[in-house]
């Protein structure tokens, strides 16, 4: 890790530890960084407001010796007279709404457990699945015990958060011809604050593939969006299908692209990843790991991206 | 206690003995053609062996004599004169103050014992020089460079790596998500918390990095440590792990852990009451001294590490090694509060200064 720190920092310090700034932080602390107020930044303890009679203490705060205190790490919102804090890193929290891409971890009766990367396993109950048959059929016992012929333990789906329950589990449904069992693709986790909440998780991408961001950090490269893997009858299509080669290595320079947005800090959307998929044009696909390349490339994408904001911003 | 006394006597005793020997015979021995000594080489080993006799007689007197006056500093009485001026006043209801030969008697036993025990005083005594400085150049109430980096491990929730001088640990944070069964707790959230040491850490190499005794009970202490500082009722059903890793271990570890582990929690974003910060704290004749390193640990000195949350006054850690006197606790609580107070201070910048570098580029 030590080549990416500058020379001058290294002659006049004494380095005992990793160097003093990761590179993905070198991005995110570059002077171009402006839309964060400092003030704003709280940490555990750290008090929210000067007046507490005046406002009404919402999320991330508790009260101690009658002033608003943070109990999170992040940023302070108000909203009218109250104030609450954001967390700028985090598990993934459900929304109703949500894409999410989760992984079985169980199979029960009636329904199966997810991991979605929350703090507890997402239900998808049998009831919310499209079974073969239509929309209003009866789920009766018969389907219970082919649940595992359905979807089994570790097989990657993707569902859209139906309900957050009062002790945080996530229902899913998949009762949509977009959603359901995931099958050939890559997977690639990232954290999920870095995922830009946006009205369409669904995108095809003008280069012959797919991907699917799921709200909860996990994004899916795939050859086409799972709604072509369902027969006219309803059923899963089981057999894998040969992707050209040419389509892989679309796939494999899009996964290279996401991992490097993700370990530069850079949120990921459907501009980000296009702009970062032209811009690694020049290069291998494996050159985008390399450190070298890859941190310089970012610097780009952060500078075009920032500039297009402001562009927007202007007009 | 006697038997322990004896047999460092008797070791004592043989080291003189065996060094003695060995001088002597190399000086006079010269001809190996022959089992007996020659009459010039018997000579010779007798009047060495008298004339380090001598020698060693003289030292022991000098000592005798200088010993009380190294032992205590020139502000305060000398035991002999404590005892001398307690008889005389007879203000001091603990000393007998029947007749003045005992009290000599006493102190002559007083000295001998501070001679031929371990000299620990001697070793206490170091700690803080004469100028007021400590063996790394610290003044007494001064703490140790901190040094921190955090979000270092990219799989964990929150990471950190903190040094306090040459203390060196690592710790991950993963978290919360939905553990054992076995671990599940209805109304709050589980924390399990391990620590280990590297097998390189310490002054000698270990063999087991985890698992021990001392190790098992560091691990506890975390655990409900941390458990009064993170707000667990908010989830219910779930478990956050805690991994602290002591990479190189030179005094403090305990509070070292303390302080990654709050700041790999703020990384983590799990609510908190607020960020704990520890530190431990010695007494050396009366005077608080903060911040050990594993050279000052290794006396018998009395030490508290105490953790405080936002450096106020609410502690929700402390742990005592070795006997304290009563008078001493407040005196050392009071370092250790201030301390904790210093250290907090430092966290708080380094946690405010990462969450700003965190913040994704073009975020929502």
């Amino acid at each position: 890790m030590l080549h990416n720190v500058r020379k001058e920092a290294i002659m006049s310090y004494e380095i005992t530890g990793p160097p003093l700034v990761s590179p993905w932080m070198m991005l995110s602390m570059s002077e171009a960084r402006n839309d964060i107020d400092e003030t704003k930044i709280v940490i555990p303890g750290h008090s929210v407001c000067d007046a507490p009679q005046q406002f009404m203490r919402g999320h991330g705060t508790f009260i101690r010796d009658g002033e608003i205190v943070s109990s999170l790490s992040g940023v302070v919102k108000q909203l009218n007279r109250l104030l609450m804090v954001k967390t700028i890193k985090q598990r993934y929290a459900g929304e109703v709404g949500d894409v999410v891409v989760a992984r079985v971890v169980e199979v029960q009766a009636k329904r199966w457990k997810c991991d979605v990367s929350s703090r507890l396993h997402a239900n998808l109950p049998l009831g919310s699945v499209l079974l073969p048959g239509g929309d209003f059929r009866r789920k009766d016992v018969e389907d219970e015990e082919k649940m595992s012929g359905f979807l089994k333990n570790g097989e990657l789906i993707c569902a859209e958060v139906q309900q957050v329950q009062h002790d945080g589990t996530l229902m899913l449904h998949t009762r949509n011809n977009k959603y359901g069992k995931l099958q050939q693709g890559i997977l690639i986790k990232v954290p999920p604050h870095l995922i830009k909440k946006s009205k369409k998780h669904f995108h095809t991408l003008p280069y012959g593939m797919a991907v699917i961001i799921g709200c909860n950090g996990n994004v899916w490269v795939t050859p086409a969006l799972p709604e072509t893997t369902l027969e006219e009858d309803g059923s899963h299509v089981n057999e894998f299908q040969t992707v050209p080669q040419d389509i892989r290595l679309v796939m494999v320079r899009v996964a290279a692209c996401i991992r490097i947005l993700r370990d530069y800090s850079i949120s990921i959307f459907l501009n980000s990843l296009t702009t970062c998929y032209e811009m690694s044009q020049p290069y291998d696909i494996k050159e985008l790991s390399d450190q070298e390349t890859s941190s310089r490339l970012a610097y780009l994408i952060a500078a075009r991206l920032l500039q297009e904001l402001q562009q927007q911003q202007q007009k | 206690m006697n038997s322990i006394q004896n047999i460092q006597q008797l070791r004592e005793f043989l080291t003189v003995y065996n060094t003695l020997s060995e001088r002597c015979f190399n000086a006079c021995a010269r001809d190996y053609t022959t089992s007996t000594l020659t009459k010039d080489e018997g000579s010779c080993v007798s009047q060495c062996i008298d004339k380090q006799m001598l020698v060693n007689r003289r030292f022991m007197l000098v000592f005798a004599e200088q010993a009380p006056k190294a032992l205590f500093k020139q502000g305060e009485q000398s035991p002999t004169e404590a005892i001398k001026s307690a008889s005389a006043t007879k203000s001091e209801p603990v000393s007998p103050p029947e007749s003045t030969q005992t009290a000599i008697v006493e102190e002559k036993q007083f000295v001998w014992e501070t001679i031929s025990i371990e000299n620990t005083n001697f070793q206490a005594m170091s700690i803080i020089s004469e100028h007021g400085f400590r063996m790394d150049g610290r003044r007494p109430a001064q703490i140790r460079n901190i040094n921190t980096r955090l979000g270092l491990n990219r799989n964990a929730e929150g990471s950190c790596y903190l040094e306090h001088g040459n203390t060196k640990v690592l710790c991950a944070v993963y978290g919360p998500y939905e553990g054992k069964a076995s671990k599940r707790l209805e109304d709050r959230c589980a924390i399990v918390c391990q620590y280990s040491t590297t097998t390189f850490s310490g002054l000698e190499r270990k063999n087991r990095p985890r698992g021990d005794r001392k190790s098992t009970e560091i691990s506890r202490l975390l655990e409900k440590a941390f458990e009064s500082v993170i707000l667990t009722e908010s989830f219910p059903r779930s478990q956050i792990d805690i991994f602290c890793e002591v990479i190189q271990g030179d005094g403090s570890n305990l509070a070292a852990c303390v302080n990654a582990t709050s700041l790999a929690l703020a990384d983590a974003g799990i609510p908190m009451k607020g960020i704990a910060s520890a530190a431990t704290c010695g007494i050396v004749e009366t005077k608080p001294i903060v911040d050990l390193t594993s050279r000052e640990e290794t006396d018998l000195l009395p030490r508290v590490t105490l953790a405080t949350i936002c450096g106020r006054d609410e502690v929700i850690l402390v742990e005592l090694q070795n006997r304290l006197h009563i008078d001493h606790l407040s005196v050392v609580m009071d370092a250790a509060k201030a301390t904790c107070a210093d250290v907090y201070e430092c966290l708080a910048v380094v946690a405010q200064q990462h969450l700003k570098a965190c913040a994704p580029i073009l975020g929502n």
